[in-house]
């Protein structure tokens, strides 16, 4: 399958900075696939989602995003393709009510009203925000703006979705919100998802996972190669899940448990194996 | 410095067409020197209530002792710094409140307004760099120069710098990476230790379990429960009523207990939880 | 909070609140200056009855409109003063130097006083049942003429929809950063012109910042959105032109033959 996302050799420098911020980034991401990019801050993994949709000019490399070179002409073109939810849940809303807002990049398509219509009543509906079409985005609470701002994307019907530290200021229930609509979204639209994270209940829903350190590629892996060895996530800036600290701590009290990353139903099968041996 | 609410209600915009009540008659009592934490939804009325503790917001009706002093409705704006010295307050996302040209002068702006002189200040605010492990060579630098958690740090050296009695933090460690959050709960730990008393608005149980002596839960303005972090991580139905999840611990401790596992307290921390089970599992290592 | 009413706006369903927000606008400015038709007890008392009448309409209590005045008194009050003392003629029953006070400069005080009441009450009732939102899309449409000579409406019209958005998050944040600074012993509305200067410097920087972060988040949010200008773009939210609208312009050409066939 040819790839949806591809970068080859992208580096990119900002302004007044003596080091470039991305190095040589070679990444290919499979459609319909779900990546994490992991890194601790300052990895330039914000600095890679503005790289994908040319909101930033690498300095050389070539992106491709579904077929298509990214370039000056196809520039907007790519972007159509390509929805992002942003971190600030306050810092990206343009319409005054819930459904103007979804409307906004539909309007920027000059797409004609009446279908307009249907597709924000779609796109609220796929996040269950249709009842609060009328109100104003800022009375809703940091979970609901976040759907909010997904409607606004998925109206646009993109082929990817990059999550850009999207859940890290909503409390956990917005949080596990979100990541149940994306995944569903992933699921029944085909859509891939580039998220940016380093939540670890995001990063556990990722085919893969790519850690990104001080603008170098270090790992490609899937999330139970990168957990598998807890030792060496903290330098990446994860803290090991709690199955793998618990299993860790367990083990280094002499428990004969298997070293291999486990979930959470795994360890507690195993341990009660053990006990009942006893 | 002890804290006791009594029977305090606080109504937004008492008098417009919008009034709406952020805190409805709570009562609790926070003991010296001990550590508790504030949980419930957002919106719940967790900061409304945090900002009573120091007058930023005043009752609608009912009082509030903190150490010596009584607020009332009637309290008067004026009188309030020797209240604000005491009682240190680090807001969400605190990096906002950043302004001066360089950190050193941002960090030695409270003890300045609290009538400490300058050259004790700027002493003052060198230590507190060293508190939260920011390297001396910051201190001359913009503090709009450096990386969002070296902000959230320089603006928790600025609160600590008043040296305070209380310290309260609402959702201090939000946004930071997973090393970040760990440091900085340490220090807090540290600080309790020397006798700080500390109050915590937190969304992260496991953080809430692990330093927490004593729970205030709040949902839709009220207090509905004040308790021991083992009560209340223990009392599931309670939890799910009010929208609050369990520790991580606490959730692994109820699966094992499904395989068969029994505990006499579900734990609620990692260090109990692997206590218990290599009680439960004894027999095997070694 | 995000809860604070911004301008002066009061939710309805009155059939004041239902009309389009262009009307209500135009029906103003047609009432503001068709009030200088008025010149005489018959006609202002025809523009007090229609006034009262849609404030009724409007169900909002009375109150609101007294409180409209308020800020205006002192305006008010020395304009009438300089009216009533000043006009020349009619017999005057007291006079002190250049001042008089005759029964017809009483009357053209009062009238004075009657107009600055109406405006204010007519206006009151444009802001009290219209949402910003509403009016910044009736004068983007009514400046719509001006793209002729190249005016940016639209521009303008999205950039007046995003500053109102915006306003209770910037508000919010002046609280937030207030207090944050209060708490560090900043003592607000005390102490020498200097020091309250002073104080304020800790609260423009962050909210500055803060504006600009907002502003940069905001253009990248539009952009990855497609936002290219407003050239070629459709519109989502329209204003709908009913036949009620259009009554009560009928009803201000009818008031103003009533005013010009009872004025003096």
């Amino acid at each position: 399958m040819n790839p949806i996302i591809s970068l080859k050799d992208v580096t990119f420098t900002y302004d007044n900075a003596n080091k470039s911020a991305l190095n040589k980034i070679n990444l290919t991401v499979k459609p319909q696939q779900w990546v994490a990019i992991v890194g601790l801050n300052g990895s330039g993994k914000s600095t890679l989602a503005k790289l994908i949709n040319g909101i930033l000019p690498a300095d050389s490399g070539t992106i491709t995003v579904a077929g298509e070179k990214l370039t000056e002409q196809s520039l907007w073109n790519i972007r159509r393709k390509i929805g992002i939810i942003f971190q600030n849940p306050d810092h990206q809303f343009v319409g005054a009510t819930v459904e103007d807002d979804v409307a906004f990049g539909l309007e920027n398509q000059n797409m004609p009203r009446k279908q307009m219509v249907q597709r924000v009543a779609w796109a609220l509906d796929q996040v269950q925000m249709s009842a609060f079409k009328n109100k104003a985005p800022q009375t809703l609470s940091g979970g609901q703006k976040q759907r909010v701002a997904i409607a606004g994307v998925i109206a646009l019907q993109p082929q990817i979705i990059i999550m850009d530290e999207s859940t890290s200021m909503l409390d956990p229930n917005g949080r596990r919100d979100i990541l149940k609509i994306i995944r569903k979204l992933q699921q029944q639209l085909g859509i891939t998802i580039l998220s940016i994270t380093h939540d670890l209940s995001e990063i556990v829903e990722a085919d893969q996972v790519v850690i990104l350190k001080r603008g170098i590629i270090e790992k490609t892996a899937t999330v139970a190669e990168i957990f598998a060895d807890p030792t060496r996530l903290t330098a990446w800036g994860l803290r090991p899940p709690f199955t793998q600290r618990l299993q860790l701590s367990l083990l280094q009290a002499g428990v004969l448990l298997t070293k291999k990353y486990q979930t959470k139903q795994g360890l507690a099968d195993e341990l009660w194996q053990l006990r009942s041996k006893m | 410095m002890a804290i006791t609410f009594k029977d305090v209600t606080h109504v937004y915009q008492a008098d417009g067409p919008l009034a709406f009540e952020g805190l409805s008659h709570v009562s609790f009592e926070i003991p010296t020197g001990s550590f508790s934490a504030i949980i419930g939804q957002t919106g719940s009325g967790k900061s409304t209530l945090v900002q009573h503790m120091n007058a930023l917001l005043k009752p609608t009706s009912g009082t509030i002792q903190i150490g010596k002093r009584l607020i009332t409705p009637e309290t008067k704006n004026k009188h309030l710094k020797p209240l604000r010295q005491e009682v240190g307050m680090v807001f969400q996302f605190p990096e906002q409140q950043l302004f001066a040209e360089t950190v050193l002068e941002d960090i030695s702006f409270g003890p300045q307004n609290f009538g400490v002189d300058a050259a004790t200040a700027k002493k003052i605010a060198l230590q507190m760099l060293e508190l939260v492990k920011l390297p001396a060579s910051v201190a001359d630098k913009s503090p709009f120069d450096l990386s969002g958690g070296q902000m959230r740090r320089v603006a928790i050296a600025g609160v600590l710098a008043s040296k305070p009695q209380v310290l309260i933090l609402d959702e201090p460690t939000a946004g930071l990476d997973p090393q970040g959050h760990e440091e900085l709960m340490e220090l807090f730990a540290q600080l309790h230790q020397q006798g700080k008393t500390i109050i915590l608005i937190s969304h992260q149980m496991e953080d809430v379990a692990q330093y927490a002596q004593q729970v205030l839960v709040m949902d839709q303005a009220h207090l509905v429960r004040t308790a021991s972090p083992q009560s209340i991580f223990n009392d599931i139905e309670f939890l799910n009523q009010h929208h609050l999840m369990q520790p991580e611990s606490t959730q692994f401790a109820q699966e094992l207990v499904q395989k068969g596992f029994e505990f006499a307290q579900l734990p609620i921390t990692e260090t109990q939880i692997i206590r218990e089970l290599l009680k439960q599992l004894g027999g095997l290592h070694g | 909070m995000g809860k604070m009413i911004i301008g002066r706006y009061l939710p309805g369903k009155s059939l004041i609140h239902q009309l389009d927000p262009r009307c209500k606008f135009i029906a103003t400015f047609i009432f503001v200056a068709i009030v200088f038709l008025a010149n005489n007890w018959q006609t202002y008392l025809a523009l007090t009855i229609f006034v009262l009448s849609a404030v009724l309409l409007s169900q909002v209590s009375l109150s609101f409109f007294i409180k409209g005045v308020r800020p205006m008194i002192f305006l008010i009050i020395f304009t009438v003063a300089l009216q009533m003392l000043f006009t020349p003629g009619g017999h005057p029953f007291w006079q002190w130097g250049i001042f008089s006070l005759s029964a017809l400069s009483i009357r053209n005080g009062l009238f004075i006083f009657m107009r600055f009441l109406l405006i204010i009450f007519i206006s009151t009732l444009l802001t009290i049942t219209t949402t910003p939102l509403q009016m910044a899309d009736a004068v983007g449409a009514i400046l719509k003429p001006l793209k002729i000579v190249h005016f940016p409406v639209e521009e303008v019209a999205l950039m007046l929809s995003i500053a109102l958005q915006f306003i209770p998050l910037l508000s919010d944040e002046t609280t937030k950063i207030m207090n944050a600074q209060r708490a560090r012993g900043v003592d607000f509305g005390d102490g020498s012109i200097l020091r309250q200067i002073k104080a304020i410097i800790p609260i423009l920087i962050p909210l500055f910042v803060s504006s600009f972060n907002i502003a940069y988040d905001l253009s990248i949010a539009m952009e990855s959105r497609g936002y290219q200008g407003s050239e070629n773009r459709s519109k989502y939210r329209q204003l709908k032109w009913h036949f009620q609208d259009s009554l009560v312009m009928l009803l201000f050409i009818v008031l103003t033959i009533i005013l010009i066939i009872l004025r003096s």
